[in-house]
C-alpha cells in the first residue's frame, strides 16, 4: 500500500509549471521499487504464510502437497499468458497519447464528457499512484465531478490493463466477458448518478 | 490455447505499429513490459501460491451454499459487500478470487465481488480520495458506487441465461 502524497503538489497537477494537462508520465506507471521496500509484498507473504500454515494444521501434509501440486500447474499454464500479456500492455501505454486524454474533458460536457472519461479511465493503466494525479490534473482542468466519478470507476472497473495483466491469464475469457457485460455502463451510471446529487463548492 | 495465440497475436500486430512508426516506440514500450514483468512475477507467484492454499483451507460447501451458482441476488449481495471490504490491491483479491472460483463461487457472484472490491475499495478511498480530493468527492463517489457490485453481478446472471431467484 502507498503512502498519500503530499498534496497540491504542483508537479503533478495541470502539466507542471505553465502547461494545460497532467505531467504524470507513461513510465511511472511501473513502480521501480525494491522488493524489501514494498509494503504490499510483506502484506502478500504474510497472507501467502498464513494460507501455507492453516493448510497444514488443517489438512495436514497431503493437503499441503495438494495445494502445492495445484499451484504448480497454474503457474506454469500462466507464464506464457503473461509474457503475452505485458507484451501488449507495454506497447498500449507507448501507442496511447496520454497527454491529450486530459484535453477531451473541459468543463460542463454533459453525457459525451461522462463517455469520454470513461475512455479514458479504462485506458489508464497503473494503480492509484497513477489514477489519483489524473483526477486532480482533470479537477483542476475543469473537468465536473460527474465527469472525475466516472474516470475513477471506469479506471477500477474496466482499466484494461488489470484485465490483461490479471484476468485474462487467472480467471479466463468467459469470466472477463461477463463481467465487462455487466461492468461496460457502470461509470456512465455512477458519473450520471453523482451530478443528481446536491452539489457543493469544489475542494 | 487458442486464447493464448490470440493473445500474442495482438501482441505482434501493436508491436509492428509501435515499429513502423520508426521512433523507437517499440524498445520503449518493451522496456516497460520487461519493467512490469519483473514489477509482477515474484507477485503473482507468490499470489497463486496463496490462492492454492485459501482455496484447500476454505469451507467449499459453506460457501457453494451462501455464493455458489445457485445462490442468486443475494449471494450477489453478499459477495458484492465482501468484496468491497477486501483492503488492498489485485495482490491479495485476486487470490481471494481464485480461491472462491475454486471453492465453487458462481461466475455472477464472483464478478460481483470482483467489482464490489473495484469500486468501493475502502483501502483506497482513505489513501487516496480523501487526501487527493475531500470528504465532498469521497461521500458522493461512494454512495454512487455502492449498487455498482450487485448491478454488474445481476447482469452477468442475467446474460449467462440463468434465471434470476433471491
Amino acid at each position: 500500500m502507498l503512502a498519500p502524497m503530499p498534496w497540491p503538489d504542483k508537479r503533478l497537477v495541470a502539466g507542471g509549471e505553465t502547461g494545460y494537462g497532467p505531467a504524470v508520465s507513461l513510465e511511472s506507471s511501473v513502480v521501480k521499487r525494491p522488493l524489501h521496500k514494498d509494503p504490499g509484498m510483506y502484506v502478500l507473504v504474510a497472507l501467502l504464510a498464513g494460507s501455507a500454515g492453516a493448510c497444514w494444521v488443517l489438512l495436514g501434509w497431503d493437503g499441503f502437497v495438494a495445494a502445492l501440486a495445484a499451484d504448480g500447474a497454474l503457474l506454469l499454464e500462466i507464464a506464457p499468458r503473461l509474457v503475452a500479456a505485458l507484451i501488449i500492455s507495454g506497447m498500449l501505454q507507448v501507442l496511447i497519447p496520454k497527454e491529450t486524454v486530459g484535453r477531451w474533458l473541459g468543463g460542463e460536457s454533459g453525457f459525451k464528457g461522462l463517455m469520454i472519461a470513461t475512455v479514458a479511465g479504462a485506458l489508464t493503466p497503473g494503480g492509484p499512484i497513477v489514477s489519483f494525479p489524473l483526477v486532480v490534473a482533470l479537477g483542476v482542468a475543469g473537468a465536473d465531478i460527474g465527469c472525475l466519478v466516472a474516470f475513477i470507476t471506469a479506471w477500477s472497473t474496466l482499466s484494461i490493463n488489470r484485465v490483461i495483466v490479471w484476468e485474462l491469464p487467472l480467471l479466463g475469457e468467459d469470466f472477463v466477458f461477463y463481467r465487462l457485460l455487466g461492468s461496460f455502463f457502470l461509470p456512465v451510471l455512477a458519473g450520471w448518478s453523482v451530478r443528481l446529487m446536491p452539489k457543493e463548492p469544489r475542494p | 490455447m487458442i486464447s493464448l495465440l490470440v493473445l500474442f497475436a495482438i501482441a505482434a500486430l501493436l508491436y509492428a505499429i509501435a515499429w513502423r512508426r520508426g521512433d523507437g516506440s517499440h524498445a520503449r514500450g518493451l522496456g516497460i513490459s520487461l519493467a512490469q514483468l519483473k514489477f509482477l512475477l515474484p507477485r503473482i507467484s507468490l499470489a497463486i501460491l496463496a490462492a492454492g492454499f485459501i482455496a484447500e483451507i476454505m469451507p467449499a460447501e459453506t460457501i457453494s451454499t451462501w455464493l455458489g451458482g445457485e445462490s442468486g441476488v443475494s449471494g450477489i449481495m453478499l459477495a458484492s459487500g465482501i468484496g468491497g471490504l477486501v483492503p488492498s490491491g489485485p495482490m491479495i483479491s485476486f487470490p481471494i478470487a481464485i480461491g472462491l472460483a475454486k471453492a465453487g463461487v458462481g461466475t455472477p457472484q464472483l464478478i460481483a465481488f470482483i467489482t464490489g472490491w473495484s469500486v468501493i475499495a475502502v483501502h483506497r478511498a482513505f489513501l487516496w480520495d480523501l487526501p487527493t480530493m475531500g470528504w465532498g468527492f469521497l461521500w458522493r463517489r461512494f454512495l454512487v458506487s455502492l449498487p455498482l457490485g450487485p448491478i454488474a453481478g445481476i447482469v452477468a446472471l442475467l446474460a449467462s441465461g440463468r434465471a434470476l431467484v433471491w
